[in-house]
């Protein structure tokens, strides 16, 4: 097992960057510029991809009162941000979901579903608070935790004796983390999510997930407070899939930052509880 | 297809954004709001044909199939451009934290596959810039009505209690006096005094915490008073309601006099009886066997029939007095006359009344008093006394009568008192003995018309005098009668 921070970079840097397809798709979402014929041209040319995304954007997840034939409708229709994000999620699920982990404590299965649920709570969150940036919530949800599924891949012994310390402690798996001598999850995916060429708007949510009160820009204390409102929604509905053995805990800061009172927080649960019943097609993406 | 409209150039987002949110603080209805985002967003794209929807309601024709779209676009909050048929259709979701607004929907003509980014991402911003404001406006407006309601309930109320016959007035423990309805003003303007006696019953609601209720006189009216404590979340309020209950007391007054006059009559006919039936006796005694009856047996039976027939007279002469009292006709002879007189005469009159009625009898002058000069009627006076004397013989109800006549000087006049060591007047009843028809609970068997008293007290009135009561044990009469002449001082 390695331990020091120079062996888990090199393990890190082992992992594959993602293809072309889903490099220029993250690099021309980030320019104002660009057409949906464009982005259409791009995600064409991986045909696999083309024909999940559109099964995708057809789905109950979506409910359109029509179907959407071909993808530069779907771009329309959906926007340029959700699109990219389907591809994004796709790659991740493929790139790494797809196989099974060699933990014995959590299972690829349950972390994706953390990772899909704390997405689909981001847009309940949204809505609740008056976020328009939606779209860019939605993919940081999707991508907070890959910090963990990386090191449960690399580290299968090392994730596995964190959770039952986890377990027996009754700690979240975050507080687990820092009782270890070991790079944590949120420095894996910072470091990931940069290599990546990801833009801010996604890594520094990822990175203050849980430490909104961190976060110095304020153009991104909204999107920060609300990946973590949904990171604690999601472990709510179901606190082991993220390794957590004790409820987590919304920080004052995120609170009172979204102007969350009981009833609101309440709802946002029910109502990604709602949307989740509608989003088979993701957990089986 | 138009592409060769000249878009706007984002270069200058911000001074477009001020401008545009200037145009929307000017908008002073929703759709004002909206047709100024649609001006906007012309800027951007090449709109052919618009329509909304606000609050459930449209404005402009829309197909089903686009209302469908519309209510897609608003349920996931997003901004979309959705082909329908040979169109395509910008979607534009209105939106707050608080609720769903509704949608705005516009044919664009420009190529869709050319459509950039970032006049979405400006359509996103100025949608929910749009929607902010008529929330905004929907909110004071519900508010405004709200208002209004308020105020028209208002109204109502304040008609409803305008409209009764109570008058109502409610008090707060601050501010005093916070709601009257238009009896209470009217009222208040024909009776000022009452103002003090509602403070008072508002002051014992508020200490007490509980209703209280009473009745009083103010300038010759009467009125029932109500208060109510109401705890209201602007504070405690007392709530007193008034009623002219004058007509209901003057009622009861009349039907008291009614049955004492029934009474009256029945006294009247066993007085006039009694009497009468002695009279009748003796003189057919009389007539029948004259010629065998003694002198003394005679004269004791005319002695007997000119007593009775006294007696008689005396009734009448009451009942004569008295309907002069009722009709204010009753003559008075004034004159400057010495009451130490007059009470040395009644006295020495009465005085083998008192023998044969086994009553010690005095009469108490101060050495110092040779005479009391006042304004009367002498033979009214002796009347009154009269009067007070035989009262005092009559209900006595001691086992060793004893009644006394005395006589002090005041500054301003005589005080004249009969007293006896009988059982004292029951406090209730000393208003009351002086009514018309009145008899004290005392009275039993002992014979009297119950006008007495009330003869006795007008003529002490139109003397300028006053009668009443003394608080003391026994019972004793006492009355006034001023020194100065006032006849001649009136002249």
């Amino acid at each position: 097992m390695a331990s020091t921070l120079a062996d888990v970079l090199k393990e890190i840097d082992s992992i594959p960057v993602p293809n072309f397809v889903v490099t220029k798709v993250i690099e021309l979402a980030s320019k104002p510029d660009v057409s949906a014929a464009e982005l259409t041209s791009i995600i064409e040319k991986d045909p696999n991809l083309t024909v999940r995304i559109m099964k995708l954007a057809n789905s109950a997840y979506y409910g359109l009162p029509q179907k959407i034939t071909n993808l530069s409708h779907a771009i329309m229709i959906l926007g340029f941000k959700t699109l990219r994000n389907l591809v994004i999620g796709v790659y991740t699920h493929d790139a790494f979901f797809s196989f099974k982990l060699e933990t014995t404590k959590v299972s690829s299965e349950d972390l994706w579903w953390h990772l899909v649920s704390t997405a689909i709570a981001t847009e309940s969150v949204s809505n609740a608070t008056g976020f328009i940036n939606k779209e860019e919530a939605f993919l940081a949800g999707m991508l907070h935790d890959i910090g963990k599924v990386i090191l449960a891949k690399l580290f299968p012994k090392y994730v596995d004796a964190l959770i039952t310390l986890a377990s027996a402690r009754s700690l979240t798996y975050e507080q687990a983390e820092k009782e270890m001598e070991f790079p944590d999850h949120v420095f894996v995916a910072k470091y990931l999510l940069e290599k990546w060429k990801f833009p801010e708007i996604i890594r520094i949510p990822v990175e203050f997930h849980h430490n909104p009160g961190g976060v110095q820009d304020e153009s991104f204390k909204d999107i920060t407070a609300i990946v973590h409102a949904s990171d604690v929604i999601s472990s709510i509905l179901n606190q082991k899939a993220a390794g957590n053995y004790t409820l987590p805990i919304m920080k004052k800061e995120a609170w009172t930052y979204l102007k969350l009172n009981g009833t609101t927080f309440l709802d946002m649960i029910k109502s990604t509880r709602d949307s989740m019943k509608k989003s088979d097609s993701f957990f089986r993406i | 297809m138009s592409g060769e409209k000249t878009k706007y150039e984002l270069s200058n987002l911000p001074s477009f954004l001020s401008n545009f949110t200037v145009k929307l603080n000017s908008a002073e209805m929703p759709e004002k709001c909206v047709e100024e985002l649609i001006d906007a967003s012309k800027n951007f794209f090449s709109v052919e044909d618009y329509a909304y929807v606000i609050k459930d309601q449209s404005h402009g024709t829309i197909k089903p199939k686009v209302m469908a779209m519309g209510r897609w676009v608003l349920e996931k909050k997003k901004i979309s451009v959705i082909p329908v048929d040979d169109s395509a259709f910008l979607f534009l979701p209105l939106f707050s934290r608080r609720h769903d607004i509704g949608y705005v929907v516009m044919r664009i003509t420009d190529d869709i596959g050319n459509l950039k980014m970032k006049y979405m991402d400006v359509e996103s911003l100025l949608s929910f810039e749009t929607s902010m404001v008529i929330d905004n406006m929907l909110l004071t407006g519900e508010l405004i009505k709200k208002n209004e309601y308020v105020s028209e309930a208002r109204a109502y109320l304040e008609n409803v209690l305008n409209s009764l016959k109570y008058a109502v007035v409610v008090a707060s423990v601050r501010k005093g006096e916070e709601f009257s309805n238009k009896p209470y003003k009217e009222l208040i303007e024909k009776n000022k005094e009452i103002v003090n006696y509602i403070e008072d019953i508002s002051q014992e609601s508020l200490i007490y915490r509980k209703e209280v209720s009473r009745e009083v006189e103010v300038n010759q009216s009467f009125y029932s008073l109500y208060a109510v404590p109401v705890q209201l979340s602007s504070g405690l309020k007392i709530v007193i309601s008034i009623q002219d209950i004058t007509n209901t007391k003057e009622l009861e007054r009349l039907q008291k006099i009614d049955k004492m006059k029934d009474n009256f009559v029945a006294t009247i006919s066993h007085e006039l009886k009694t009497p009468l039936a002695a009279i009748l006796a003796y003189s057919e005694t009389l007539l029948e066997s004259a010629e065998s009856i003694d002198t003394d047996t005679l004269k004791s039976f005319a002695k007997t029939i000119k007593n009775e027939s006294e007696h008689l007279a005396n009734i009448i002469e009451e009942m004569i007095n008295f309907s002069k009292v009722s009709s204010n006709s009753l003559t008075m002879a004034f004159g400057r006359v010495d009451l130490v007189k007059i009470l040395k005469d009644t006295y020495d009159g009465l005085k083998i009344n008192a023998l044969s009625n086994n009553v010690k009898f005095s009469l108490e002058i101060p050495e110092d008093l040779v005479n009391a000069y006042v304004t009367a009627d002498p033979k009214r006076i002796i009347q009154v006394m009269d009067n007070l004397v035989s009262n005092a013989f009559k209900y006595n109800d001691s086992k060793t009568p004893e009644v006394k006549i005395n006589i002090r000087s005041e500054d301003e006049g005589y005080i004249i008192s009969v007293w006896d060591n009988g059982s004292p007047i029951p406090a209730e009843e000393r208003e009351k003995i002086f009514e018309k028809f009145y008899r004290g609970s005392n009275s039993g068997n002992i014979s009297g018309t119950g006008l007495g008293l009330t003869i006795v007290k007008e003529i002490i009135d139109l003397h300028k005098g006053k009668i009443w009561i003394d608080d003391v044990e026994n019972c004793s009469f006492s009355f006034f009668l001023p020194k100065r002449d006032w006849l001649n001082i009136l002249k």
